[in-house]
């Protein structure tokens, strides 16, 4: 009776928990469905826009990062091109391609108009008016004075003498840099007035035309401002020889 | 008792395997709390709107980012031209200025030292060859530049030429690049240098070549009094 009592017991037991378990599970599974139901659309939308803004974030790194190296480069491009520009400016300087201004001295040559007059005067036959102009020559070799003197720069009647300056006549009329030039030649020299001086006193072409009476000074100053060469600078046969051991780095 | 107590024995296991359903089944529930079908709806549509609202803000920082990028590459872009245009600029500058080394066709003149030449001679026939159209010009290798100096030097006995204080050997050779034809006929012309000179028994040898090559300065210049004048309206 007792082992039977017992029996019934656990069979009611045993049923009431396999009940209660399978009450839970459909719970949970209507529970489940309903939601699923409902939020069904708006989990796989939240799942879809996690994973887009994921992806945007990440997108948002790359640009940045990208922006980074550009920024950076150009920060280093920036250097580079104000010390580009900075010896632009130099080499500008140097081709004479820039205004420029320092202590020096002025040399006046003017033709000998008194002398031409007075040979004319005294013995037209033996007067020989070359004997009393400046020539091409004498322009040339002033100037050719005042560089071994150290000239820093250098302008005739305001043509500035570059690299590929040249000083010709034509007739009776001096050429600089092909523009004609009247006298009285002005030729302006920067540098050190003294020594410029002295290079074109002690120079052939000056004592030369100083001895003969020429109307010609020496002025030193302590400012003369040189026009730039506005001529034009744009070699066609010459072309930069490769190096073979570059070494701008 | 003992009836009793095999009772409370069953009655007791069956409530322990109870037990352990219910907390097996509170913990699933836990962890379907974390996530989103544990959610209530109104959570959820509020973390929907939360999740729009940040896609919206970050692709705006996207439109921005991608502006604030391509105007960087078009500046960059922008740079890069500048900058060849500067390079082309500098090394059209460094030729002129001879800092670079030219090559080009032209012609050597030759000048073997028979009778000797004047620093002058050396002055005009220089002046002669950029008339002509030279380019540049070397002599023994010295290359010529607006500062350089042409002089000569002389003693009690002998004189010679220098260029830049080098003292010039014989024989004295000046190369010129340019149109070798008219480098030529621009010394060669009749009662031109080339017969000025042949009157000193001077008798300089021009050959034309298809190629000169002719060095970069030894010495760039250096300026020491002269500066570039400022405008005052700066």
């Amino acid at each position: 009776m007792v082992k039977k009592w017992h029996l019934y017991l656990t069979v009611i037991c045993l049923i009431s928990g396999v009940l209660l378990i399978t009450l839970f599970k459909t719970q949970q599974a209507v529970r489940a469905e309903a939601a699923s139901k409902k939020a069904n659309n708006l989990i796989s939308v939240i799942d879809g826009l996690e994973k887009e803004t994921d992806a945007l974030e990440e997108k948002i790194a790359a640009l940045r990062e990208q922006i980074d190296a550009i920024q950076k480069e150009q920060i280093s491009g920036e250097d580079r091109m104000a010390s580009l520009k900075q010896e632009l400016e130099t080499l500008k300087m140097q081709a004479g391609l820039t205004e420029v201004e320092g202590p020096g001295v002025i040399v006046v040559l003017d033709d000998n108009a008194k002398g031409a007059e007075a040979a004319k005067t005294s013995d037209l036959s033996t007067y020989n008016p070359e004997k009393f102009i400046i020539h091409d020559k004498n322009v040339l070799y002033v100037v050719n004075d005042l560089k071994n003197a150290g000239a820093e720069a250098i302008s005739v009647n305001n043509q500035r003498i570059v690299t590929t300056s040249n000083i010709r006549c034509v007739g009776t009329v001096i050429l600089v840099n092909s523009t004609r030039m009247a006298p009285p030649y002005e030729i302006k020299a920067i540098g050190d007035p003294e020594k410029l001086e002295q290079g074109v006193v002690n120079g052939i072409d000056y004592s030369y035309l100083k001895k003969n009476d020429f109307p010609v000074k020496i002025i030193k100053e302590d400012n003369i401002v040189i026009p730039a060469y506005k001529g034009s600078y744009s070699p066609v046969h010459a072309q930069p020889q490769e190096q073979e051991e570059s070494n701008n780095e | 008792m003992n009836k009793l107590k095999n009772w409370q024995i069953a009655v007791t296991l069956v409530l322990f395997v109870l037990g352990i359903f219910l907390s097996v089944q509170f913990r699933t529930q836990q962890t379907l709390l974390d996530s989103l079908e544990s959610m209530k709806e109104e959570d959820l549509v509020a973390m929907w709107k939360n999740l729009n609202d940040k896609r919206a803000k970050l692709e705006q920082e996207i439109q921005l980012l991608n502006g604030q990028y391509r105007e960087l590459m078009e500046q960059s872009n922008l740079g890069k031209s500048t900058f060849a245009n500067v390079q082309k600029d500098l090394d059209k500058l460094r030729l002129i200025n001879g800092l670079l080394p030219a090559k080009g066709p032209g012609i050597t003149l030759t000048i073997s030292g028979e009778s000797a030449v004047l620093a002058v001679d050396l002055v005009d026939l220089v002046n002669e060859l950029w008339a002509s159209g030279a380019e540049a010009i070397a002599i023994n290798g010295h290359r010529i530049i607006a500062t350089t100096s042409i002089a000569q030097v002389e003693d009690a006995y002998s004189f010679y030429n220098t260029v830049d204080g080098e003292r010039l050997y014989y024989p004295i050779v000046i190369e010129a690049i340019g149109d070798a034809n008219t480098l030529e006929k621009g010394l060669t012309f009749t009662g031109g240098i080339i017969d000025n000179l042949n009157s000193f028994s001077i008798y300089p040898q021009i050959e034309q070549k298809q190629e000169v090559v002719i060095p970069a300065v030894k010495y760039p210049q250096r300026w020491q009094v002269a500066k570039i004048k400022e405008n005052k309206e700066n």
